[in-house]
């Protein structure tokens, strides 16, 4: 998968997590762009993400993983090993 | 039932049209998530959930001033959500280890609690118990040893619910037992617990939420009052009209089983004072045979509130049930194999719960178990006076464990065995057990229906019978077979002999070998030969022919002259 592809799929599972068809991700979004994305949202969103993706990310890093160019980054290390 | 992302997206529907339903939450623990999957469920239950949740930890400065926001927000509900992890770590902070003494600390600090909840509010108090946790530190010890964690917990849940059952205001939310049954590799996530301290997995919140709410629900008075079941392949396998009696699945062997577990279950509720209601596409004659006539049906006659048997639609039927009954429709659970009766009903009457079974009849009690259909925060007087049974049975029990000896035991359980020639009924079940009885078992001859059939048929030349067990405990069924083959005017053949392995030691196989040799003898019968063919499973009986006193003819033969046998000693009596 490349970073456009897992960009899409990131914004299918984004519309989906918080009933939103018109949101858009772009690289550079941030947990702050989103008004919903807090951090009761963070983790659930984290562990979907996580699902359907089949990655898992460690429990240190979740925290960290707010903004989508790093989530991209991440899923990328991850599928790759 | 929903997973948490489903309910989590009840929280943008509208809800302000449903009744609300107040509801504060103190907890040591982050209860951000469990809020959101109780106000979904909550909607999906037709109630607007609305929660307070109280800082973290802090249930003192919440319940003991009276000024407190908790207060202010006026709850309906105050839930006491307490967890094993602050707990332990409570315990573990400790100088000593009383295991006892620091759970009834606990308990005197959550009583302190509920007291001042309940001066200072009206609000009904739900509290939750805890998981229990081995933090293997002691292994099984931890179980055994006063100064553990484990022991601690457990005594502590011990003692809640002692004061549970004391206290008329405070309900006990069964959170250990969601534990026991999903496990805690399930119900817990660590990432989760050291990212934001939630004591519960994302997973497992809306099993959690369902336990809160059903008592909430309870206690609102939406009590289920009603189980109204189908009958073919529900309660029973096999269809009685097409089948016939003697053809239905029922009892002790194979899946008839795990019908009579669920009638069994269905009889636990009725004892409780749920009632059962038949539903069912039937002729009325045919639907009652069973329960009049057929020896395995564990619900009977009397255990049935209202009888409906006829070929109208099911929901025109529960109406009636539910008139006759007068109750609400709410309080109606439907259980029917059939997916079209259960649509039907829930298309026509949506009040009414109508559990969805899987398509393998082996798991409909598990999954009826599972659903936690049959809430309720007490049990009436009338209740209490069927429950005056129970009891009586409890110390029946309680005599096995007192110190008579064996055979003082065995005198006192009263066994009673009959036996007489195969029949419609048993002939299904000795086939059966001809074809899966291993080890108590003398030649391991298999046989189907057809075989038996014609054997009990032929009495000239086969002596059948069939072995039921009961004691003053309750009915074994049919725990024994014998077929003896007049082979000479004046010798039987013991063609078979087997016996179901939960009576062994009970002296029922002396009672057999006694019965045996007075009816051989009242039928002129001066041998008996018997013959022991080992397998690689029925090694327990290589020495009951001697036993018996047969002595050893030729390979594996025996033979016993019948003038010569001495009755065996034993409690089981003829009934």
């Amino acid at each position: 998968m490349d970073r456009s592809e897992i960009l899409t799929k990131l914004q299918d599972i984004f519309r989906d997590f918080f009933d939103n068809p018109e949101l858009n991700l772009e690289p550079d979004t941030v947990s702050d762009d989103i008004e919903e994305w807090d951090s009761v949202a963070h983790i659930q969103l984290i562990f979907e993400i996580e699902e359907q993706f089949g990655v898992q990310f460690e429990a240190d890093d979740i925290h960290q993983l707010n903004s989508i160019s790093i989530l991209i980054d991440r899923i990328m290390e991850l599928s790759e090993n | 039932m929903k997973n948490f992302s489903e309910l989590r997206k009840n929280l943008k529907k509208d809800a302000s049209g449903l009744p609300a339903v107040r509801m504060a939450i103190t907890a040591d623990w982050s209860v951000q998530m469990l809020s959101q999957a109780l106000r979904g469920l909550g909607y999906d239950k037709g109630y607007d959930v609305c929660i307070y949740e109280a800082a973290i930890d802090q249930m003192e400065a919440e319940l003991l001033n009276p000024q407190s926001e908790l207060y202010a927000f006026q709850p309906d509900f105050i839930l006491f959500f307490p967890s094993v992890e602050k707990l332990q770590s409570k315990f573990y902070e400790k100088s000593s280890r009383d295991g006892k003494g620091f759970a009834e600390q606990e308990l005197e600090r959550l009583q302190a609690l509920w007291r001042a909840a309940g001066e200072f509010s009206n609000a009904s108090i739900l509290c939750c118990n805890y998981c229990e946790l081995n933090d293997g530190i002691l292994g099984n010890y931890a179980a055994a040893y006063e100064e553990a964690f484990l022991f601690s917990t457990r005594y502590l849940n011990m003692i809640l619910s002692e004061a549970a059952s004391a206290q008329k205001n405070m309900h006990l939310i069964d959170i250990s037992s969601i534990q026991n049954q999903y496990g805690r590799k399930n119900t817990f996530d660590e990432r989760l617990y050291y990212l934001s301290k939630t004591v519960f997995s994302i997973e497992i919140l809306p099993a959690v939420s369902e336990r809160i709410l059903s008592s909430m629900e309870t206690l609102k008075g939406r009590i289920k009052k009603c189980l109204v079941t189908d009958l073919d392949n529900t309660i029973w396998g096999g269809i009685v009209g097409d089948d016939g009696l003697e053809g239905i699945q029922i009892g002790e062997l194979g899946i008839g089983k795990a019908f009579s577990d669920l009638q069994q279950w269905m009889k636990e509720l009725s004892r409780r004072g749920i009632a059962i209601a038949v539903c069912s596409k039937n002729d009325e004659d045919k639907a009652k045979e069973p329960f009049e006539k057929h020896p395995d049906m564990v619900l009977k006659e009397e255990d049935i509130s209202v009888f409906i048997a006829n070929w109208e639609d099911k929901a025109a039927n529960i109406l009636k049930i539910r008139e006759t009954l007068n109750i609400g429709l709410d309080a109606i659970v439907f259980i029917d194999d059939n997916p079209f009766e259960r649509e039907l009903v829930r298309e026509m009457l949506p009040e009414v719960i109508v559990p969805e079974l899987p398509k393998d009849p082996a798991l409909y009690l598990a999954v009826l178990q599972s659903l936690n259909l049959f809430e309720t925060v007490n049990i009436s007087t009338e209740d209490r006076e069927r429950s005056r049974l129970y009891r009586e049975e409890a110390k029946r029990e309680a005599e096995r464990s007192t110190g008579v000896s064996f055979e003082e035991y065995l005198e006192s359980l009263n066994m009673k065995a009959e036996i007489k020639p195969f029949d419609a009924y048993s002939i299904p079940r000795v086939a059966q057990l001809t074809q899966r009885s291993n080890q108590f078992n003398l030649r391991t001859k298999r046989y189907t229906e057809q075989d038996i059939k014609r054997m009990s048929d032929d009495m000239e030349q086969y002596m059948t019978c069939s072995v039921s067990l009961q004691d003053k405990f309750g009915d074994y069924g049919l725990v024994g077979v014998v077929i003896l083959n007049k082979t000479n005017p004046d010798t039987w053949f013991l063609d078979t002999l087997l016996m179901s392995c939960r009576v062994l030691k009970r002296g029922v196989e002396e009672f057999i070998f006694n019965q045996i040799a007075e009816m051989a003898i009242e039928r002129n019968i001066r041998y008996i030969i018997g013959e022991y063919l080992p397998t690689a499973k029925n090694k327990m009986v290589e020495d009951l022919l001697s036993r018996f006193g047969f002595s050893k003819t030729v390979g594996n033969l025996w033979m016993l002259e019948t003038e010569k046998y001495s009755a065996k000693q034993t409690f089981v009596k003829r009934g």
